[in-house]
């Protein structure tokens, strides 16, 4: 395994003269904030379509979706900050990302880049805020116009069914 | 490394197979149907563990095996006789090694106390044999063995032969290995094995090819035609030259020389062994006959027949998969008749004339895809056999602890069942004997006072029905004594004691969780955990199970399984604007709600009136919370819940049935409560499977509504 990864490195990660390691992440937007994820948790980008809802769960699990013949569930990253559900219509996105072995569909409101940045560039998440469960957001990074928030999945949608067995 | 444990586990799997076996030969034995072929295959079953194992050195398997091998020569030479008793302590003998196989697959784990009983009780009854010729039995048993076939016989004069064996480059690749080689040829009278001093260097060493060559010494009777007939079929891949002529040789150096050369394992013995990349057997076909059949009259009944080249070509051929490449075909088969089910759907959508061809095709298609997908299930199936073939361990470890007396009749054992639906099977069966054991056959005293045969018959059969396989658990007992269960469940407080129950309901009350009539916790049947779990277990599987009590007569219960847990009968209902589908195998009927009574009941729930009886009318769209819709709620699906009983369940529309294949939300999310799966539709919508037993859970539960819906 750490071989592959080795091998994997002048894909992901842009060298440069400095040889600073540059990570790459897909950003997104949600209400005008933008989040970002790893490239390497990042399946595909899908274009909302209804999905079928399950009965009982929490509010921001939109229910599940077929995935080329997998099912899929769909969490709605604005109600899980808290925000309102997203009153998803054709121009709204599911970015599907693995989570461990698990696939899972998150609905953002649209897909607005890919950027490279060094580890050096991420800055952590200043603690104590009053609202913030800060252990969601696994670094911010300055980009040229906007602050963006890079989300840790494992704390935002646990392996549920590891607790339940 | 890997290798070793890649064979290792094969070893284990082919032990299970051959344990297998010989349970179920030493049953036949011991039932007394047994000829001497069941003897030797018993005994090749015995031999092959015990080869396996001595490849990986278990030590404790390989001295029990040795012991239970010598006393299975023993009688397939017509030295021991097969009684009632001798019969017992091979019965308790597989189980014995059945327990040890599996600690040396585990690793560890104390030798079971059974062990040193069983192995007494065997080397007792193979000591009792009165041997020919003062031969030393405590030693060398099968060599002892193999040397009286040789002495008692009336030996015509013997020929030695030498040949040069020399396998060629392909002698491995072609499926041979020369341990293998060796001892078939033992049995032509092979005596000496040496190897040529001359070998490649290390550089020129192929591992895929034997270096060596070996001057092989034959005493015989058999004629050179007969050995090399003998070799006919090692010659495409080996040289194999006669060395000077054949010499006569007395009869007396003979034997001294042939059991020394029969000793048992030439692992042991001959250090020009191949290297152990050629060691593990590579196919069960090829392990089982290395022995031929032997009688015990002389070395020429050993003879050619069973070591012709055309016997393996006789057997079927078979391939050991790995289950996980035929989940992904199985997978892949379901997506196609997804799709297909969705281009069809389109084609009747957008019908004009050239349609109507293209129509054909979908058509036949469609055909072909049902087709593979039967072949792709068969590659699954499997015969009950595997789950069957444990059950008489347990009946007999039972009859053990509990002083009883019982026979298992299994009939049906070929009744092919999915792989994972036989996986599932092992524990309620195990679960339903126990039951019968415990508390269905009488003690042998109050059976023969009753008039009954002393032994307890319990039955366990199986059958395809239609789409499904029947399972039938039978027993001759004292059946199930009502008073004590409504005794025994008003005291559990399941019945008030002013309930009228008939005796079917009684007889449902073992089904309820909690309960066992059992007045004592015995160590047999546990603590209440009783036939509710096996009921649930069954459920989960998308079964029935029904009870039929006869009383002072026996039960029966009848389990209806699935043949599959891939696909599955469902019937596809709307309710509020999403479809779902339910199991086939509860829907009991379907209503239009406008055509019944439904009253309110003051705690707000409804009944509906059906043929006399009420049942609780539960609404699904309100259960999971779903949006309402126009054609609101006008069907009532009535549902079988096992648990409950009947009720009805009202939907907005139903569409009707459909084979759907199962697809699990675990796999990417979690187990939701009152959902057993999903499945794609044919427009390419997932929809719920619902489980109903969960969803009445979910209503009932300790929840209250206004939590249950988020």
């Amino acid at each position: 395994m750490t071989e592959m990864a080795e091998i994997e490195i002048p894909t992901d990660k842009v060298a440069t003269s400095k040889n600073i390691e540059y990570f790459q992440y897909v950003t997104f937007l949600v209400d005008e904030r933008t989040f970002g994820l790893d490239i390497k948790n990042v399946r595909e980008i899908k274009q909302w379509s209804a999905t079928t809802s399950l009965p009982n769960q929490a509010k921001f699990t939109r229910g599940v979706l077929n995935l080329r013949g997998t099912i899929v569930p769909v969490h709605d990253l604005r109600a899980r900050f808290g925000g309102p559900l997203t009153e998803a219509t054709d121009t709204h996105v599911v970015v599907i990302v693995w989570i461990g072995t698990k696939t899972v569909g998150v609905l953002v409101d649209a897909v607005s880049d890919i950027i490279s940045i060094s580890a050096e560039d991420i800055r952590p998440v200043p603690q104590g805020q009053p609202n913030g469960d800060g252990s969601t957001i696994a670094g911010l990074v300055c980009s040229e116009d906007a602050m963006v928030a890079l989300l840790n999945l494992e704390v935002l949608f646990p392996d549920e069914s590891v607790l339940l067995e | 490394m890997d290798d070793d444990e890649d064979y290792q586990a094969l070893f284990f799997t082919e032990c299970r197979e051959l344990l297998t076996d010989l349970a179920e030969h030493l049953d036949v034995l011991a039932a007394g149907e047994g000829d001497l072929e069941t003897v030797n295959a018993a005994f090749r079953a015995v031999h092959s563990v015990k080869g396996g194992a001595a490849a990986f050195g278990f030590d404790t398997l390989i001295s029990f095996a040795h012991v239970f091998e010598t006393v299975m020569d023993q009688i397939r030479g017509d030295r021991l006789e097969l009684t009632d008793d001798v019969s017992s302590v091979l019965l308790r003998a597989g189980d014995v090694m059945e327990v040890l196989v599996e600690q040396a697959q585990l690793g560890g784990g104390e030798p079971p106390a059974k062990l040193e009983r069983v192995l007494a009780d065997l080397e007792e009854i193979a000591d009792i044999v009165p041997t020919e010729e003062g031969e030393d039995t405590s030693d060398l048993v099968e060599a002892q063995s193999d040397a009286v076939d040789v002495a008692e016989a009336d030996l015509p004069d013997e020929t030695v032969f030498q040949f040069l064996f020399a396998p060629g480059p392909d002698f491995i690749a072609a499926g041979h290995d020369p341990l293998r080689f060796f001892k078939s040829a033992r049995n032509h009278g092979l005596t000496e094995i040496l190897a040529d001093p001359e070998v490649v260097t290390l550089d020129d060493v192929d591992p895929a090819v034997i270096p060596i060559r070996w001057t092989l010494t034959f005493e015989t009777e058999e004629t050179a035609e007969d050995l090399d007939e003998f070799f006919e079929f090692y010659r495409m891949v080996a040289d194999i030259t006669p060395i000077g002529d054949p010499v006569e040789d007395p009869v007396e150096e003979a034997v001294s020389d042939q059991s020394q050369a029969s000793a048992p394992d030439f692992p042991e013995e001959a250090p020009q062994m191949p290297p152990p990349a050629v060691k593990p057997e590579p196919e069960k076909q090829e392990v089982v006959p290395e022995r031929p059949a032997p009688v015990s009259e002389s070395e020429k009944a050993r003879a050619p027949e069973a070591q012709t080249p055309a016997k393996p070509t006789q057997q079927t051929k078979s391939l050991r998969v790995d289950l996980n490449r035929i989940d992904r075909l199985v997978n892949l088969v379901g997506e196609m008749l997804i799709t297909q089910a969705g281009l069809a759907q389109r084609m009747t959508e957008e019908t004009n004339a050239q349609g109507l061809e293209v129509d054909h095709s979908v058509e036949s298609m469609s055909r072909q895809l049902r087709e593979l997908q039967e072949s792709v299930m068969a590659i699954r199936a499997q015969p009950v056999k595997s789950v069957f073939s444990r059950m008489p361990r347990v009946v007999r470890d039972l009859a053990d602890k509990l002083n009883k007396k019982a026979r298992l009749e299994l009939t049906g054992e070929q009744t092919e069942v999915d792989t994972t639906v036989i996986e599932e099977l092992s524990e309620p069966l195990t679960h339903m004997l126990r039951n019968s054991m415990d508390h269905g056959i009488e003690d042998p005293e109050t059976r023969t006072e009753l008039g009954k045969d002393p032994v307890g018959l319990i039955r366990l059969s199986a059958e395809h029905k239609g789409e499904r396989v029947i399972i039938v658990v039978q027993d001759d007992g004292r059946g199930i004594d009502r008073d004590r269960v409504l005794a025994k469940a008003i005291e559990r407080d399941l019945v008030s004691p002013d309930d009228v129950l008939n005796p079917e309901e009684i007889d449902q009350l073992i089904f309820h969780p909690g309960f066992s009539t059992a007045s004592e916790v015995s160590s047999v049947s546990g603590r209440g955990v009783g036939m509710d779990v096996v009921k649930k277990k069954i459920q989960s599987l998308g079964g029935r199970c029904v009870l039929v009590n006869n009383p002072g007569k026996g039960s029966r219960f009848t389990i209806t399984l699935p043949l599959t847990l891939a696909v599955m009968d469902g019937m596809t209902v709307t309710s509020g604007g999403q479809q779902f589908i339910l199991p086939l195998s509860s829907v009991v009927e379907a209503v239009r709600v406008g055509s019944c009574k439904i009253r309110q009941l003051p705690d707000d729930s409804s009944v509906m009136e059906r043929r006399g009886d009420y049942l609780r009318l539960l609404s699904l769209r309100k259960m999971l919370d779903m949006p309402k819709s126009q054609s609101d709620q006008d069907m009532a699906i009535i549902l079988d819940t096992e648990t409950d009983g009947h009720v009805a369940l009202q939907v907005d529309d139903l569409i009707g049935q459909r084979q759907v294949v199962l697809k699990s939300l675990e796999a990417n999310f979690k187990k939701v409560a009152g959902v057993s799966g999903a499945t794609i539709l044919g427009d390419g919508h997932v929809a719920l499977i619902l489980d109903v037993p969960g969803l009445i859970e979910l209503l009932d539960g300790t929840q209250p509504a206004a939590e249950m819906i988020h």
